[in-house]
């Protein structure tokens, strides 16, 4: 209760602080839930802020992947590797990339590079991802498991999570390493452990015997059927870990990994989806500001909300009769309004966001506003959109460390990798990708 | 049988557009070969000779007087693909690399100040529209240098009295130290061809890339051996040997432990250098550049103002022209770090 106490006076500060301030409200909250104990902390503003302000520079640095769907060979993605021009700067941030652009032919594989970025929210906190049981290893390689690593930056830290998983339930390996130290290694094929430096996350009060119970399958756990339990997931809900912990900093990013394919949204799906989102426009406030956001985009309408006999609300645009919006909006409108819903009322600001196909329905001039949109909205976000319009290949826009190409051959270069060229800032970067001057990466 | 193929489109290609000169065609092949970097394969080249005042009389035709004014996009593969092979036309979506070279002639019957500065104004970038190099007075002056370094290089020119363009190109024979080591290649194959009888031109290639490559002096005789082994007769062979022995001893590539490639590649990075600081002397009145300001420099080049300072320095009698070769800095347009070091040449 106290807690509760807290969080109401410091929601007097600052909207972004607000924001924050609730969020870890709610880590915290579900903290000392998940430890039986209500008191004992206490956050002052002053801890908070020194928590915000470190919150800022958790980043991915790099990402890499083997043997996963039509990912052979491994592939990485690498933030990291930021050339020197002096452009479109606010494609960087903090010497990382957080604005990219994938570009490649149909079926090289972007959205599935997409899903395997994301799959690091499914091992840290199950999910959805344990649903799909598709096609999940290369098909054309014999080996059993598919290879997944995240290099993360923390200040001046540098955190490794790497596993591999035999398929979408099932865990191969895992392993946590902090500045060059393995912190933990689990090897579940031939059932080897290393809990040695737990103590270095502030873990050592871990009761690791009763995790090899649980997945020795001597304990249900939170009803989750998953024969090997990631240990990572068990440490986070498991051990009364500090608020400024490394551990619950990367929970933290990981929650708030995004990814929206726009082009396969069923208008009557995000409907049906979006209950929260249109009890939220009741809202007249946020209903303009919705509206301000479709013009601002190129959609000039001016939009109702009614409320029907039946209590259901129904969004129309306002003409001089009304004319309902899902049936009749146009699909770059609903491809807007649903990339709207997703992530612009969130409480929260995502850390990482893969946008796939973000522009499919859009006019060249909508596409290129979303993103500056975004830059100007979300600087310290990274962004991974994937796209087929070219107009958007450009140095106003973009820069050529920023823009890379998915080959057939499942590698992704940058373009100022693509060509022995230098890239200047007066080239023409989308006559070079047409013409063939990347060629050899496509 | 299905038919879903549609027809393959080529791309990646590159448009040369030169006065249609075989010496151009030399100086590019050379270039594109010692700088491997750059990737272009002459087999994508694709030459087209003209003089830049008919070129302009095409672009007219096609995109109207006000082409420049207007900042029309132009499509020169288009251009020149409606007039040589209506059949077969070509755009520019298809070249990364559209390059034109022409020599400044300011006696040609055609010379205007006016069309060739809309020229050097619009065409600025090889991988868009294309970029226009000019030389001046013509193309030869890339070998105009008597020794490396060349200091006086600073102040070369030459009065506007000087025509037609063949004077110009003797006084280049006279004085050049470049001529004899581009031709290289060429006289070794007119050597083995005339000379020795080596008729067939598949034998002669092979000979003479081997030759190019030697770069151990002191292995140059056993090699040759080699080389020649089954391309012509024994008793002919030991003559062609002793001569080629000399002559490469005389290029003095593999004297230097380098192969002609390499060789010629730092020599092209001295004529590049000579003529950036040239340029600079032109434009910023400073022939010397500081070793840290050299990007700089040459990013800072304008064509254009370089051209308005030739046509400002000759468009009298007693005028004069410098002599400044621009179309060899499309190694440091493509990249400005394959000159960026310079060896002892």
């Amino acid at each position: 209760m106290m807690v509760m106490a807290i969080v109401m006076v410091m929601v007097k500060k600052t909207n972004s602080e607000q924001q924050f301030t609730r969020q870890i409200s709610v880590i915290f909250l579900r903290q000392c839930i998940a430890k039986g104990i209500g008191v004992g902390y206490t956050i002052n503003m002053k801890y908070a802020r020194i928590l915000f302000e470190r919150k800022v520079y958790v980043m991915l640095r790099t990402f890499a992947l083997r043997n996963y769907k039509n990912f052979r060979d491994e592939i990485k993605i690498d933030f990291g590797n930021v050339a020197g021009y002096q452009f479109s700067t606010d494609c960087i941030t903090d010497g990382l990339i957080s604005k990219m652009l994938i570009y490649g032919r149909n079926a090289t594989g972007k959205t599935n590079f997409g899903k395997a970025i994301m799959d690091i929210g499914s091992t840290m906190f199950g999910g959805p991802g344990y649903i799909e049981n598709g096609v999940f290893l290369n098909a054309d390689s014999e080996e059993d498991s598919a290879g997944f690593s995240y290099i993360f930056d923390f200040d001046e830290m540098e955190l490794i999570y790497q596993y591999s998983r035999f398929s979408n339930q099932e865990l191969r390996d895992e392993e946590l390493v902090i500045n060059g130290v393995s912190i933990f290694r689990c090897d579940f094929l031939n059932k080897e452990y290393h809990f040695d430096n737990l103590k270095c996350v502030d873990a050592e009060t871990a009761n690791v015997e009763r995790y090899l119970q649980v997945l020795e399958g001597g304990e249900e756990t939170e009803g989750v059927i998953e024969p090997k339990l990631p240990f990572l997931r068990w440490l986070i809900s498991n051990v009364a870990l500090k608020n400024d912990s490394i551990l619950i900093r990367l929970a933290n990013y990981v929650r708030r990994m995004v990814m929206i394919t726009v082009g396969n949204e069923m208008p009557y799906r995000v409907r049906r989806m979006s209950k929260a989102f249109y009890d939220s426009l009741e809202n007249p406030e946020r209903l303009k500001d919705l509206e301000d956001f479709l013009n601002a985009m190129g959609i000039e309408c001016r939009l109702i909300l009614e409320k029907l006999p039946d209590g259901q609300k129904e969004l129309y645009f306002a003409h001089e009769k009304l004319v309902p919006f899902y049936e009749n909006a146009s699909s770059g409108t609903l491809a807007l309004v649903d990339l709207y819903r997703r992530l612009i009322p969130k409480v929260w600001d995502a850390s990482l966001i893969y946008l796939d196909e973000f522009d499919a329905f859009y006019h060249y001039e909508m596409a290129e506003n979303v993103i500056k949109f975004f830059k100007k909205k979300y600087p310290r976000c990274q962004m991974i959109m994937t796209s087929h319009n070219t107009n958007l290949m450009t140095n106003r826009l973009m820069r050529p460390d920023c823009m890379f190409i998915l080959s057939r051959r499942g590698t992704l270069t940058a373009l100022c990798n693509a060509t022995t060229r230098e890239l200047r800032e007066g080239h023409n970067l989308e006559k070079m990708y047409i013409s063939g001057e990347f060629e050899k990466y496509e | 049988m299905n038919n879903y193929e549609g027809e393959a489109r080529s791309r990646s290609q590159t448009l040369l557009i030169v006065e249609g000169n075989h010496e151009k065609n030399k100086l590019f092949w050379l270039i594109f070969k010692c700088f491997p970097e750059i990737n272009i394969d002459m087999d994508n080249v694709w030459i087209y000779g003209t003089n830049i005042y008919l070129l302009y009389e095409d672009i007219v035709k096609e995109y109207g007087e006000d082409w420049a004014e207007e900042e029309m996009d132009i499509d020169l593969p288009f251009v020149i693909s409606k007039k040589q092979t209506p059949g077969d036309l070509r755009y520019k979506d298809d070249f990364t690399n559209i390059i034109l070279v022409f020599d400044y002639e300011r006696h040609d019957t055609n010379f205007s100040e006016r069309k060739i500065m809309e020229m050097q104004n619009s065409f600025s970038d090889a991988t868009n529209m294309g970029k226009l190099y000019i030389n001046y007075p013509m193309i030869e002056s890339y070998q105009h240098l008597k020794s490396i370094p060349d200091y006086d290089f600073a102040e070369r020119k030459i009065p506007v009295s000087l025509q037609p363009g063949s004077r110009y190109k003797d006084l280049v024979s006279r004085e050049t130290v470049i001529e004899k080591v581009v031709d290289f290649p060429h006289r070794i194959d007119d050597l083995m061809n005339e000379h020795f009888g080596i008729t067939n031109a598949e034998i002669r290639q092979k000979c003479c890339e081997d030759i190019l490559n030697l770069s151990d002096a002191a292995q140059v005789e056993e090699k040759l051996q080699e080389v020649l082994q089954n391309a012509i007769a024994d008793d002919r062979r030991r003559t062609l040997q002793f001569q080629l022995k000399d002559w490469i001893s005389k290029a003095g590539y593999a004297n230097r432990g380098q192969t002609y490639w390499q060789y010629i590649r730092n020599l092209f990075v001295e004529i590049i250098h000579h003529n950036i600081c040239k340029a600079n002397r032109i434009q910023n009145n400073t022939y010397d550049i500081e070793g840290e300001n050299y990007k700089e420099c040459f990013e800072r080049l304008d064509l254009g103002e370089i051209l308005n300072a030739q046509n400002t320095f000759s468009n009298t009698s007693t005028g004069f022209i410098w002599v400044l070769n621009t179309c060899v800095f499309v190694v440091a347009d493509y990249n400005f770090s394959l000159i960026q070091e310079r060896n002892e040449v």
